[in-house]
């Protein structure tokens, strides 16, 4: 998909390419379901953490939930509200269903059986749908919240609220210094060592909570700030 | 970096207000009076820890603290 530079015609772009493909535009779909787009939607569930059969299943997956209304669910193309890009939300999706997927597949140990059970394709499609995947929207948040939750609860409180005066009310080193009997280059060092530790504690326990999940610091930050963007 | 500290704080205020410091909890006297001291650098260093705590977990304790620093 071709991405406009302004926020706003680019939701204005992505409504009516929506809109049409609903309509049964095949261009529109083809425009939306794009090789570049299914290309990056795999490639982004690889690195983390899926297999090449797993990446290709979700896509294929998600790309029919996008447009088909079977059972009477919505397509989910209908779910877009237009904050963040499309890209944004397919992608989201795709790592929601990613993350409920492996967590099924952990807790379950097996699959259902069937006459197929061998078969990944029909391991998904034996997975719930809609409903699932709206339970699922909420995988993602709650597993950055429960990481950075587990991780700020390790770090010493003064030196948190520190860096929290600091670096996001705006408070003075010096002045943190004083209130706190530390030098400004202490200040300094401990804001700079809580957030390696913050860092390193909500890495660990991303880890902890899902050992396949590959995701780096930025990728966490940068879901972290999309989760805000597209929920608040 | 202040962005990225910037970014968690946001995250927890939309997802766990709670903890993210939106509690609307009103302070009491006590805790108004260590604040104060603590704005003036003459919190006692044992007190601290108590104070860091309701400052992460009240806005109100906060703002009261920024209110002090601007006063």
């Amino acid at each position: 998909m071709e991405e406009p530079t302004d926020p706003a015609e680019e939701k204005l772009e992505a409504f009516a390419l929506i809109e049409a493909a609903l309509a049964g535009d095949e261009a529109a779909a083809s425009t939306i379901r794009c090789p570049e787009t299914n290309a990056r939607l795999e490639a982004v569930l690889r690195n983390r953490g899926a297999s090449d059969t797993e990446a290709k299943d979700i896509t294929a997956d998600l790309w029919t939930d996008c447009f088909d209304n079977r059972e009477g669910r919505r397509p989910l193309l209908e779910k877009f509200s237009g904050k963040g890009n499309l890209n944004a939300f397919l992608t989201r999706t795709a790592l929601n269903r990613l993350i409920d997927y492996k967590r099924r597949q952990k807790f379950r140990g097996e699959l259902p059986a069937g006459k197929d059970e061998n078969r990944l394709g029909d391991a998904f499609d034996s997975l719930p749908g809609e409903d699932c995947s709206d339970n699922s929207e909420d995988r993602l948040v709650g597993l950055l919240r429960d990481a950075m939750l587990a991780a700020f609860s390790k770090i010493d409180p003064e030196k948190l609220v520190v860096l929290k005066l600091v670096k996001v009310h705006g408070l003075d080193q010096e002045l943190a210094g004083k209130m706190w009997h530390w030098s400004q280059s202490k200040v300094s060092r401990n804001i700079s060592a809580v957030m390696e530790e913050i860092r390193a504690a909500t890495i660990s326990e991303l880890k902890r909570i899902d050992p396949w999940l590959e995701l780096r610091w930025e990728d966490f930050v940068e879901l972290c700030k999309q989760s805000s963007d597209l929920f608040s | 970096m202040t962005n990225e500290i910037d970014i968690l704080d946001r995250f927890l205020q939309v997802f766990s207000p709670e903890v993210g410091g939106r509690s609307s909890e009103a302070l009491t006297a006590e805790m108004e009076m260590k604040l104060k001291q603590l704005s003036a650098g003459q919190l006692p260093e044992q007190e601290r820890l108590e104070v860091s705590r309701e400052l992460l977990t009240n806005q109100n304790a906060v703002n009261f603290l920024l209110n002090q620093l601007d006063g």
